[in-house]
């Protein structure tokens, strides 16, 4: 077990600890040669050769081919942000960084070890998981789970390993949620994904503590393709946690993960993900969730980092009483477009859901709010509330807000609101008429903005997030 | 085939405004609808199929409406596809048709209808093809009430454009009635011009209650020049489809307001924009839109904020909520804010739901059947906009058109 501790003394000491770090600590770049890679493209031979490193069953080779035919197939959606930049030919899809896959921190090669040591992993894992995987580039390089959930039977590895251990398990998931003929993106990573987790939680487990995996793209115009699977079976309780940075480069990478997660009956999933890519990372994940009866699903995601990010969790409510609640942070920063938001369907009677998204767009960034619910009919008496709120900080940053709202079932009721403006004269006069510098007030008003978020996220990100976004906006001259 | 309608314009249009059609024409052909960049499921809600804008460009005209001697009612001008009536009681109003304003008043359409073409692809194609239409001048500093009825023979099918060009510092309340006509259904497209000229303040009212069978496609377009104001309200009752589409353009120091309501009933669908485009600073916009679902109908609630870089200190604001009352009805919204500068508030808010069955319960207790406790709600969720008006004519008017 771990050590009790006390709460906020360990906020006031990672604070401490942070205060020194910058973004830009994140960016650096390791000189890791990989001990493989595709080398740069994307043909019928680099899934095939994917494939074949990886000594993959049969079943798997030929979904990744159909997948890479439904890509080439499909155009690249017309709408959102720009994506001209990516140069799918000099891309490279596989690179792994080492031979073997450490079951302890020693044991990880060195160069990488001290790139998550940097990143505090290991520390973090001591102090709050029950387990973690970490990933560096295509290939998880260490995984860990504590004794005691192992015992209970819960799996919690990288999803190449998932494949080779539990084949039927996988087969059962792979792919369900998020077929590849879902969009370009879910095409793309059903061809070439490599790694991501799997976990599994069986029947009446609750996990009481997190799992994490981090993951860190170092090569440059690379893509990390990423494929994770959260299984929480009847009755099973766990969150589950997502991390990623990467170093900047001139050239673009592209990071197009899939994450599916099914939430069995009464069982009660919640997946946090905070990511802080370099300003040189496209990043066009598909995250989507089964929810089954009186399950709940919690998505609690931090959009920070990358040049252009769409991203938009969805929840599948496919039982009664099934219900989500997705919260949302998007920062957009100079020359970014952050796309973000949400999805709920409701396929059952009695769900419910909550979308809360809060937008901070600074210097010439843009963010947008892009959600959809649909109540289908015989949904009865769903219930739904989408808030978005957006801040503008400097006079040339821009919000767009395009919620999509379909209901078809009379019982249901469904409320939307969005409000987008910037810090106001009144707070800043009132905050400086108590003795607070206009960069003080700045900055105690915007975190006070993102606070019902921070509440549900786990201290030591929200601490994280927290100096983030001040660091972004001291950058703007705006907040202290 | 629309893609064929050159030699048709040539024949049919020579002597009225034909080289403004011939770009409209072009640009109809060469731009489709602006993508809003929406959501990879974007659905067209209403769909006129080909064959309809067909009908509609080539034009069915009527045969059945009488032509009258004079105006027998209230109205000052009465317009039917084939007759147009002023009353001549509002002398210092210049009111005429198209075709006539456009040989009479050259400098004006010079001025005002041969510079805007829209930026909708269909709000093209009613400006090449348009048969006739009214053209309004109403005179600087001048305080009036212009009362309008259209009489729409459901069986034909035509496109009309009507321009209201309100001069400097008046002030004029404009009630527009369209009227059914007859059983069948026809294809009506009409583009409506509002040019609110500098400190001017105009309350347009668009009453809609065609046929049942009828398509309709409506753009109104006000254009607000700097100081000056407008309020809108909208009723839409009428139709099978209905595309309605409002978009002001809005300059420095500008205020719009909006409130509509609409009713389908059926098999009707509608699909009900309102937006704004916020070129000038301290331009503030509020728009209010309610709609009541029944039978196995359809509604869908659009409208942007759109704030430009230029458009600083203005407001926006849209709300809609939908009374879905069916078990086969349909409420959708998507109300869109595009805020280009930091230095403005906008909200957008939107509600959909069907009656809160407490308070059916509370009225029930006190003696009332359930379907009259259903209409007095739904009347009280709608009768909202009989208090935004005084003036009496139009209270008349709602009445009996929003009557359940």
């Amino acid at each position: 077990m771990v050590e009790d501790y006390n709460k906020d003394e360990e906020i006031e000491k990672l604070t401490e600890s942070l205060k020194h770090n910058k973004k830009s600590d994140f960016e650096f770049h390791d000189t890791i040669n990989p001990v493989y890679s595709t080398g740069a493209g994307l043909t019928r031979k680099t899934v095939e050769e994917i494939s074949d490193i990886k000594h993959e069953p049969d079943w798997m080779r030929r979904s990744r081919l159909k997948a890479l035919e439904i890509f080439l197939s499909k155009p690249m959606p017309t709408w959102g942000p720009d994506l001209s930049g990516i140069d799918f030919d000099s891309l490279t899809y596989y690179s792994k960084p080492g031979e073997t896959k450490a079951k302890n921190w020693d044991d990880v090669p060195d160069k990488i070890k001290e790139t998550f040591d940097k990143l505090g992993i290991p520390q973090m894992e001591q102090k709050y998981l029950a387990g973690s995987v970490a990933q560096y580039d295509s290939e998880g390089v260490y995984g860990s789970l504590r004794k005691e959930w192992e015992d209970k039977g819960v799996i919690f590895t990288d999803l190449d390993t998932a494949i080779q251990e539990h084949p039927d398990l996988v087969k059962d998931y792979y792919c369900r949620a998020i077929p590849p003929s879902d969009n370009k993106f879910a095409a793309l990573n059903g061809a070439v994904w490599s790694g991501g987790s799997f976990l599994y939680v069986p029947k009446n487990v609750q996990i009481d503590m997190p799992l994490q995996t981090y993951f860190r793209m170092n090569g440059e115009q690379s893509g990390q393709f990423e494929h994770t699977i959260v299984v929480a079976d009847e009755g099973a309780k766990v969150h589950y946690i997502e991390g990623c940075t990467a170093p900047k480069y001139n050239t673009s990478s592209l990071h197009t993960a899939i994450v599916e997660i099914y939430a069995r009956k009464n069982s009660d999933v919640k997946y946090t993900s905070v990511q802080n890519w370099s300003d040189s990372v496209y990043n066009l994940p598909v995250k989507r969730a089964w929810v089954d009866e009186n399950a709940h699903m919690d998505w609690v995601t931090g959009e920070l980092g990358s040049k252009v990010t769409m991203i938009y969790p969805s929840s599948y409510l496919r039982g009664r009483k099934a219900s989500t609640s997705n919260l949302q942070i998007t920062l957009a920063t100079k020359d970014t477009f952050k796309d973000a938001g949400g999805k709920a369907l409701h396929l059952a009677p009695d769900t419910t859901s909550r979308i809360v998204s809060k937008s901070i767009s600074l210097d010439n960034g843009v963010t947008a709010y892009r959600g959809l619910v649909r109540m289908n009919e015989g949904a009865l008496r769903a219930k739904s509330h989408v808030q978005c709120d957006a801040l503008l900080i400097n006079s040339d940053s821009k919000n767009y807000t395009y919620p999509y709202d379909e209901i078809y079932e009379p019982t249901a009721e469904f409320s939307h609101e969005a409000t987008v403006g910037k810090i106001g004269t009144d707070e800043l006069t009132y905050l400086r008429s108590r003795g607070l510098s206009e960069d003080e007030a700045s900055s105690m008003i915007v975190l006070g903005f993102m606070d019902d978020i921070m509440k549900e996220i786990p201290m030591e990100f929200a601490v994280e997030m927290n100096r983030l976004v001040k660091l972004e906006m001291s950058k703007m001259g705006a907040v202290g | 085939m629309i893609e064929n309608y050159l030699e048709t314009l040539n024949t049919r249009f020579h002597d009225f405004d034909i080289e403004y059609r011939k770009q409209a024409y072009i640009n109809y052909l060469r731009y489709p609808d602006p993508s809003y960049k929406e959501s990879p499921d974007k659905k067209s809600y209403v769909t006129i199929t080909d064959k309809d804008l067909d009908r509609m460009a080539f034009g069915e005209l009527s045969v059945s409406i009488k032509k009258r001697e004079k105006i027998d009612n209230d109205y000052d001008l009465v317009v039917t596809d084939s007759d147009f009536l002023v009353s001549g009681k509002k002398k210092e109003i210049y009111m005429s048709s198209m075709r006539t304003a456009f040989s009479e008043k050259p400098e004006l359409f010079a001025e005002y209808v041969d510079k805007l073409f829209g930026k909708y692809n269909k709000e093209n194609l009613i400006n090449f093809s348009y048969e006739n239409g009214y053209f309004l001048n109403v005179p600087d500093n001048a305080k009036t009430e212009i009362k309008i009825e259209s009489i729409q023979d459901s069986n034909s099918s035509f496109t009309f454009k009507n321009v209201i060009v309100v001069g400097k510092n008046s002030s004029v309340e404009i009630t527009d009635v369209y009227r059914k006509h007859g059983e069948g259904n026809g294809v009506h497209g009409r583009n409506i011009y509002i040019f609110c000229l500098e400190g001017s303040n105009v309350k347009y009212n668009y009453i809609q209650a065609e046929g049942e069978d009828t398509v309709n496609l409506t753009y109104l377009r006000p254009v607000l020049y700097d100081n000056s104001e407008i309020r809108i309200i909208d009723v839409n009752t009428g139709g099978s489809k209905v595309l309605y589409n409002h978009e002001s353009e809005m300059h420095v120091n500008t205020t719009m307001k909006s409130y509509g309501v609409n009713i389908s009933r059926a098999d009707q669908e509608m699909d009900i924009w309102d937006s704004s485009l916020q070129y000038g600073k301290y331009s503030n916009c509020d728009i209010n839109i309610k709609g009541v679902v029944l039978d196995r109908s359809s509604t869908m609630h659009r409208g942007n904020i759109d704030i430009e870089p230029d458009s600083i200190k203005s407001t926006g604001f849209y709300g809609s909520a939908i009374l879905l009352m069916s078990e086969n009805g349909k409420g959708n919204s998507k109300p869109a804010l595009l805020i280009k500068n930091n230095d403005t508030k906008s909200k957008h808010s939107s509600a959909i739901s069907s009656i809160d069955p407490d308070q059916i319960f509370y009225l029930r207790s006190r003696g009332l059947s359930e379907e009259e406790a259903k209409d007095l709600i739904i009347n009280g969720f709608i009768g909202y906009i009989e208090d935004i008006t005084d003036n009496e004519f139009l209270k008349t008017l709602l009445k009996d058109i929003l009557k359940l």
